[in-house]
């Protein structure tokens, strides 16, 4: 079922002098029409300044478009009146959870959301406990914020968007100021998140690994989407991923090599495993 | 070096008045301030002692803790008590040189250190057994009534709850962006204050900057989670009155009466407080 639609969204920003009289406008994202369906996993990748960003919070309606259309289940982000409706539905994480995190004691930033919705305190309650459960930080329910790792931060911006229950999750680089463990462990969960709870998932990386959870690619360059495909089949296209500025994984650069060499690979593989399957 | 300033002085422990509401202890915070400064005569000084220590004794926070904040005031402290002492014309008991103590003197000089003991010590100990987010929250509660007045005051208490969790990321932040211009050579510590002053500079726009890019991401961030000023939140733990806070609350009442009853006490035979200097 598609949940996600988008039908030739521009979006301009005004460039303006000093006197903030708009002296031109710059496209940021030129003409993209996309439609993602429940319970996939995408994975937007694509240099900085591409416009992954702009084009995540037209989403939920935190940009809106210059022309064209978003509409997340049926409801039109232009529309005012749909605007916390569509927020319920779309929870979105930033790259640098010391931004987003508003409280100082961890229960009290998860519960924010659902204050803000009017939830009931026992209700809150069940939830903050569910959701830190998921995401296996249980212990940290009374802890400081800022005394929390770069992870553990970041897991705590991600509970207080689950206990919303939204269907779809918008991870904008939510890896990008944390160590390489924290960033597998978050990532993992979230795969489980997609796949237990058919919750779909975008995630923006500049981490051209994390590609290996998608079922999609989408690549970004200059406010256009240049390729909407599998990972496996996105590895291969290498002028693609010229022109995006994007390099290869280092074990895909690896099997090519090999393949070169005469051994029997595709070419496209990109985990150490599968790499190792073709070598025994 | 700067990151080693703590805010907020909360202590941890299970005690009667840390478990009391936020509202009562800043009403009885209030309460004991303004009895300070009615109180005349030795009666009340006395009343004020008992309740001090009832209020140290219940809050099990180390003596040496609730003292602490003491230590800032000493200067303050010695120059009130010295003006007070010397300065004050009246009936002289003592003179040394140019400097001449008077017995009214000694009596303003030690009734304003008290107060300012004890004002230290009553306000030490409301901010070593409230967290600041119960602190905002109590100040939100109690003064929702001017709400009527069309003061923002959840926005505001909101304000604050965010401004205090941002202190300590600003703190580290100009901690990293000092490092960063001292190692390009920008020198704070030497020079005339008109140059330290100007070697601010280089720290705080950087930090301008930065803060404002947070303040930006963060405004995307609540957005994001549905926030929205004209929706009526809840809370998580919504301050709810115990039987103890309202307990507390005659107790108060009885304590501010007695204060007042002392300014009638003019029995003979028991020494007035200036009598007996
Ligand atoms: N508020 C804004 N006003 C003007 N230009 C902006 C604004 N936000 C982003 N841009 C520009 O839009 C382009 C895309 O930015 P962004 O979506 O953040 O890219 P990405 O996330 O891919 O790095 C950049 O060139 C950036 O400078
Ligand atoms: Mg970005």
């Amino acid at each position: 079922m598609e949940n996600i639609s988008i039908k030739n969204l521009i979006v301009d920003f005004d460039i303006t002098n000093e006197e903030n009289e708009i002296i031109s406008k710059k496209r940021v994202i030129d003409d993209i029409s996309l439609s993602i369906n429940e319970g996939e996993f995408i994975c937007i990748i694509g240099k900085n300044g591409s416009g992954k960003s702009t084009f995540v919070k037209c989403l939920n309606a935190l940009i809106l478009p210059s022309s064209g259309d978003v509409t997340i289940y049926g409801m039109n982000t232009k529309d005012e009146s749909n605007l916390i409706n569509i927020r319920r539905n779309i929870g979105m994480a930033f790259q640098n959870p010391d931004n987003q995190i508003v409280a100082s004691i961890v229960e009290e930033d998860v519960a924010f959301g659902m204050e803000n919705l009017g939830f009931e305190s026992e209700e809150m309650d069940k939830r903050i406990d569910e959701s830190l459960n998921i995401l296996g930080i249980k212990d940290s329910r009374y802890s400081q914020t800022n005394k929390l790792s770069g992870g553990q931060k970041q897991k705590v911006s991600l509970a207080g968007i689950l206990c919303l229950k939204s269907k779809i999750l918008v991870l904008d680089e939510p890896t990008s100021m944390i160590d390489k463990n924290g960033r597998i462990d978050l990532l993992n969960k979230v795969y489980e998140l997609n796949k237990n709870q058919k919750i779909t998932v975008i995630l923006i990386s500049h981490y051209i690994e994390e590609i290996k959870y998608a079922d999609r690619v989408l690549v970004m360059n200059n406010g256009k989407i240049i390729n909407d495909d599998t990972p496996k089949n996105t590895v291969l296209k290498e002028e693609i991923l010229l022109e995006a500025g994007i390099e290869l994984p280092y074990i895909t650069k690896l099997s090519k090599l090999l393949k070169e060499k005469g051994k029997n690979l595709k070419g496209n593989e990109f985990t150490v495993k599968e790499l190792c399957q073709f070598l025994k | 070096m700067i990151r080693d300033i703590t805010l907020g002085q909360y202590y941890k422990k299970d005690s009667i008045v840390h478990s009391l509401d936020p509202r009562v202890k800043l009403v009885a915070t209030l309460v004991f301030l303004v009895s300070l400064f009615i109180s005349t005569n030795i009666f009340a000084y006395l009343f004020a002692t008992i309740f001090l220590i009832i209020a140290i004794y219940m809050c099990r926070v180390p003596f040496k803790f609730i003292i602490r904040g003491l230590k800032s005031l000493l200067i303050l402290l010695l120059i009130s008590i010295f003006f007070n002492l010397f300065l004050t014309p009246g009936k002289i008991v003592l003179s040394l040189g140019i400097f001449k103590i008077t017995k009214e003197g000694i009596i303003i000089a030690i009734k304003m250190a008290i107060r300012l003991i004890y004002l230290v010590i009553g306000s030490s100990i409301l901010t070593l057994t409230t967290t600041p987010s119960k602190l905002t929250d109590g100040l939100e509660k109690g003064l929702s009534f001017l709400k009527v007045f069309k003061v923002p005051v959840a926005e505001i208490a909101l304000m604050m709850s965010i401004a205090l969790r941002f202190i300590p990321i600003l703190i580290e932040e100009v901690d990293k962006i000092m490092n960063a211009q001292m190692s390009r050579g920008a020198d704070f510590e030497h020079g005339n204050i008109i140059e330290k002053a100007k070697s601010l500079i280089p720290l705080l726009i950087p930090l301008f900057v930065s803060a404002f890019k947070r303040a930006n991401d963060l405004a995307y961030a609540m957005e994001s989670r549905c926030y929205s000023s004209d929706a009526i939140r809840t809370k998580l733990r919504p301050l709810k009155y115990k039987k103890i806070d309202y307990m507390t609350y005659a107790y108060l009442l009885l304590y501010i009466i007695l204060i007042f009853l002392t300014r009638y006490i003019k029995i003979d035979g028991i020494i007035k407080f200036e009598r007996f200097l």
